[in-house]
């Protein structure tokens, strides 16, 4: 699954997190610390498998338990209409 | 129109009527805002809607036309804002509304909106001095932030404000003072002040009474930002990691949702940064009979942010 961050979506960077805001619709997620590292990851180009490679080798874990919560990630910020295919 | 002068917030507002909790202007001074609380039929070309607070029944509506917003409250009362948030007319109340319950309403919410029109960013907050900086007490409503400012008042505290304080969009932050006059229930006057008899009612339907305090016209660096959530008892004060204080900035500063694109980012940026960059916390604050030495206890709470 390739998705992106929505146009008019921005995000600023408090604390160790990101946070979001929605221009269009004017709401706003926050990101934990893994949403933060994912979102990045999202702007640079990555894929879900790519991201979730990434994200597992920077934190000694396993791709296919961060793939699976990146897809619980992708769904919660697609029903906010902050990431699109 | 006779014109009444006030200072609130850094402006000179000129009322069509008397607003008993504002200490007059006493200098002539060329207006900055207008207020009309005389009736005015409702402009034409309403009916777009560019903001609802939320979903529900009781949400806060405000509908665009040619000459600029119409806010409308779940009590069917609705106010007209100009363009560049400049003018405030009433346009409509219920009839068992005063004055007094319409001034509230209109220097309340209404200005509220019309100050973010202007460019401004406004928190739901009072404002008060520890040391040389300004320490922010935020919250909802009935959360007890007039009361806890009125506190710190009788400890010697110079206040900015007790329920709206307008902050600088660059860092490093500073708080604006807003207007010299403290609204607390009658019984938090008793506690604090003694005879509530002897203070002004805000309005007459309401039950609660206007402190004027010493007018601070000098804006301050803010150091902490403290929330409260209604709950008294031993003072405590627990550090918020600053997502958990952004979440709670932003759910203050509108309630579910922005406004149009310009001042929707211009809050969150605002908000981003106030949360990033001042140290912020969940505050319990004392029961009124134990006011005493809860300056000097929240000074040494705070040592390093006031530092």
């Amino acid at each position: 699954m390739r998705v992106k961050a929505a146009p008019d979506v921005v995000s600023r960077r408090v604390g160790e997190e990101l946070v979001l805001l929605d221009l269009r619709r004017g709401t706003y997620f926050g990101l934990d610390e893994i949403g933060s590292r994912f979102w990045s990851l999202l702007g640079e180009g990555g894929d879900l498998p790519s991201i979730a490679t990434t994200i597992a080798a920077e934190y000694d874990a396993s791709p296919l338990a961060i793939e699976r919560d990146l897809h619980a990630l992708v769904e919660a910020l697609r029903a906010e209409g902050l990431v699109v295919e | 129109m006779t014109a009444f002068l006030y200072r609130i917030h850094q402006r000179v507002l000129a009322s069509d009527r008397a607003v008993s909790f504002l200490p007059p202007l006493e200098s002539a001074a060329s207006p900055d805002m207008t207020l009309s609380l005389t009736p005015r039929a409702e402009p034409p070309g309403s009916g777009t809607v560019w903001y609802r607070s939320d979903d529900s029944a009781e949400a806060t509506a405000i509908e665009r036309n040619a000459e600029g917003f119409i806010i409308r409250f779940a009590d069917r009362s609705s106010f007209h804002v100009d363009e560049g948030g400049r003018s405030i007319q009433l346009l409509h109340a219920p009839p068992a509304y005063t004055d007094g319950d319409l001034a509230a309403y209109a220097l309340g919410p209404v200005l509220a909106i019309a100050l973010h029109l202007q460019g401004s960013v406004l928190l739901h907050a009072g404002a008060v001095m520890l040391r040389d900086k300004a320490v922010l007490i935020a919250g909802a409503g009935g959360s007890g932030k007039s009361t806890t400012v009125a506190m710190l008042e009788r400890e010697g505290c110079t206040i900015l404000g007790d329920d709206l304080t307008e902050v600088s969009a660059v860092p490093p932050h500073r708080a604006l003072p807003s207007s010299p006059a403290l609204r607390l229930w009658t019984d938090s006057i008793e506690a604090l002040y003694g005879d509530a008899g002897a203070f002004p009612d805000r309005a007459p339907s309401w039950n609660k009474k206007i402190v004027r305090v010493e007018e601070r016209e000098a804006s301050a660096v803010i150091a902490a930002l403290l929330f409260l959530d209604g709950v008294r008892g031993a003072a405590r004060l627990e550090r918020l990691a600053p997502k958990a204080a952004w979440s709670r900035l932003m759910a203050d500063a509108f309630t579910a949702r922005l406004p149009d694109p310009a001042m929707s980012r211009r809050i969150f940026d605002v908000m981003a940064s106030l949360a990033d960059r001042v140290a912020a916390y969940a505050l319990t604050p004392p029961p009124l009979e134990d006011a005493s030495g809860f300056r000097a206890w929240l000074e040494e709470q705070l040592a390093e942010p006031l530092r």
